[in-house]
């Protein structure tokens, strides 16, 4: 048997049609067109997340579902009086960058609220969404509505919400720990001796700038002996004494540690310490020597010229702001910076 | 005799996997529009005066950012004009808007606090003076303003 080997050769290849090879051609650029866009667009945005660190979370819906819970807040506080809020009521807007946003708050106890907010924001070729929940304390919280009080002043009511006491003689108060508004009269007189007070004391000019300033002896004034720790209450926050026409006397050995702004006729506090907090006073101000003012730095201040008394409270305070030494600001824009 | 049987897939897929990656490099972006990118550093410069804001309003001191237009950045600076840390990444709060080598996507173009190129917040967490941050992408110009009360930026309408 003879076994016959056999090659098969192909014949040579004519070559491709010409056609054929246009299609491979234009099949390339269209994929590559097409890709490449795609590649560019997540190239540079993982460049401007390398370069503007967006690792802080500062996207669009996220700034958007913050500002909508801020809003709610507010709307919660200047809206129906606390403890008498409906279920359910809803807020929504659009924010100038194009996100929908809806807010709304349930009652879930008398003095809880929680507050739910949705962001939602259409990008360039995505759906972002983002959603917040919070809870929310209704002041005065738990306390009945009768802690509301309408403060009569000469142009406009001022109410401040939470406990409030006014003094319109003298008091004295001893060891003990004390909360709310403390509104002096004309002519009154508060002794605090050893006590913590979480909140705000006030003069009636203090609560309404359109009172007229009590002078001389009808200036209400605070006595302060031994310990007196004065914390700023959250119903004026960062606030400790609005009271533009008070003398503030604390002997030498008192120890006084206050939290908060301080504005005052004359202060004279002698003991040892420390003041958080700008102090204003009109006409004359005397700390001893162990008295800290951290972050104070600064010489007298003169009474604002504004005390802004909204609907609902006492709600904000203005002064000059002229503050910081030109030296300081210079400083800070000229100094060295390592790879700035 | 493999080589006359044509292009195999694998060799065309290579082909046109660096046909991409040159594309992508040569191209420029087209999908970023120049708003959005200023709405990104706008969000980014909002982020640091808050930052600054807090620090002041906390520490009880003095804080700032401070601009670069020529070097195109910003940072969060003390009193001293150092920059703090980022309480993310624990390095200096430095934002830079050029990557070396790179065209730019957003420049500041000019920055002006009552005269400075610091906003400064006082101690208490007020700021210094308000100021403007002039914002370009491109053709695109945006003038932002800070607000003295809430260290809060906002867009002006310019004419033309």
């Amino acid at each position: 048997m003879t076994l016959h080997l056999r090659t098969h050769r192909r014949p040579a290849r004519a070559g491709r049609p010409a056609e054929a090879g246009w299609v491979l051609a234009a099949s390339l650029i269209l994929a590559t067109m097409a890709t490449a866009v795609t590649i560019t667009y997540a190239r540079h945005a993982l460049l401007a997340k390398h370069t503007l660190q967006f690792g802080k979370g500062a996207s669009e819906v996220d700034e958007a579902s913050r500002s909508e819970l801020e809003r709610v807040r507010e709307l919660m506080r200047i809206g129906d009086k606390p403890g008498t809020l409906s279920t359910g009521t809803h807020d929504s807007a659009v924010t100038p960058t194009g996100e929908a946003v809806v807010g709304e708050r349930e009652v879930t106890s008398h003095g809880k609220r929680e507050l739910r907010v949705q962001a939602q924001g259409n990008s360039t070729n995505s759906t972002e969404e983002a959603r917040l929940t919070a809870s929310s304390t209704v002041v005065p919280g738990n306390k009945p509505e009768v802690d509301r009080t309408t403060l009569e002043c000469p142009t406009g009511d001022v109410v401040l919400a939470g406990m409030v006491t006014i003094i319109s003689g003298s008091q004295s108060y001893v060891g003990t720990e004390l909360a709310g508004f403390f509104l002096l009269e004309d002519g009154a007189e508060l002794t605090l001796q050893d006590v913590i007070l979480r909140g705000t004391i006030l003069t009636r000019n203090g609560a309404c700038p359109d009172h007229l300033p009590a002078t001389g002896s009808n200036r209400p004034q605070l006595n302060v002996y031994g310990g007196l720790k004065l914390l700023a209450g959250t119903e004026l926050p960062d606030v400790a004494i609005v009271a533009p026409d008070m003398v503030i006397e604390a002997d030498a050995t008192s120890r006084v540690d206050v939290q908060g702004f301080v504005s005052a006729d004359e202060v004279h506090v002698n003991g040892r310490g420390s003041v958080h907090g700008m102090v204003v006073h009109n006409t004359d101000e005397q700390f001893g020597s162990k008295m800290r003012r951290p972050g104070h730095g600064r010489g007298p201040q003169a009474w604002p010229d504004v005390i802004s008394a909204g609907a609902e409270e006492v709600s904000s305070l203005s002064f000059p702001v002229d503050l910081v030494p030109e030296e300081t600001i210079i400083a800070m824009e000229t100094a060295e910076i390592d790879g700035g | 005799m493999r080589s006359e049987r044509g292009h195999t897939l694998l060799e065309l897929l290579v082909v046109v996997a660096i046909l991409m990656v040159l594309a992508a490099i040569a191209m420029p972006s087209s999908s970023n529009g120049p708003e959005r990118k200023l709405d990104t550093v706008q969000l980014a410069i909002q982020d640091a005066l808050d930052h600054a804001q807090s620090l002041a309003t906390s520490t009880a001191a003095v804080y700032g950012v401070r601009f670069d237009a020529e070097e195109q950045w910003f940072a969060v600076v003390d009193a001293t004009g150092t920059p703090v840390d980022d309480p993310l990444s624990h390095k200096p709060y430095l934002v830079r808007l050029l990557l070396p080598g790179e065209p730019p996507d957003v420049v500041i173009d000019s920055v002006d606090f009552d005269g400075h190129i610091v906003a400064v917040f006082n101690e208490k967490g007020v700021m210094h003076s308000g100021g403007a941050v002039h914002l370009r992408s491109g053709t695109t110009l945006r003038w932002l303003e800070a607000d003295t009360a809430t260290a809060t930026l906002s867009q002006v309408d310019v004419e033309g």
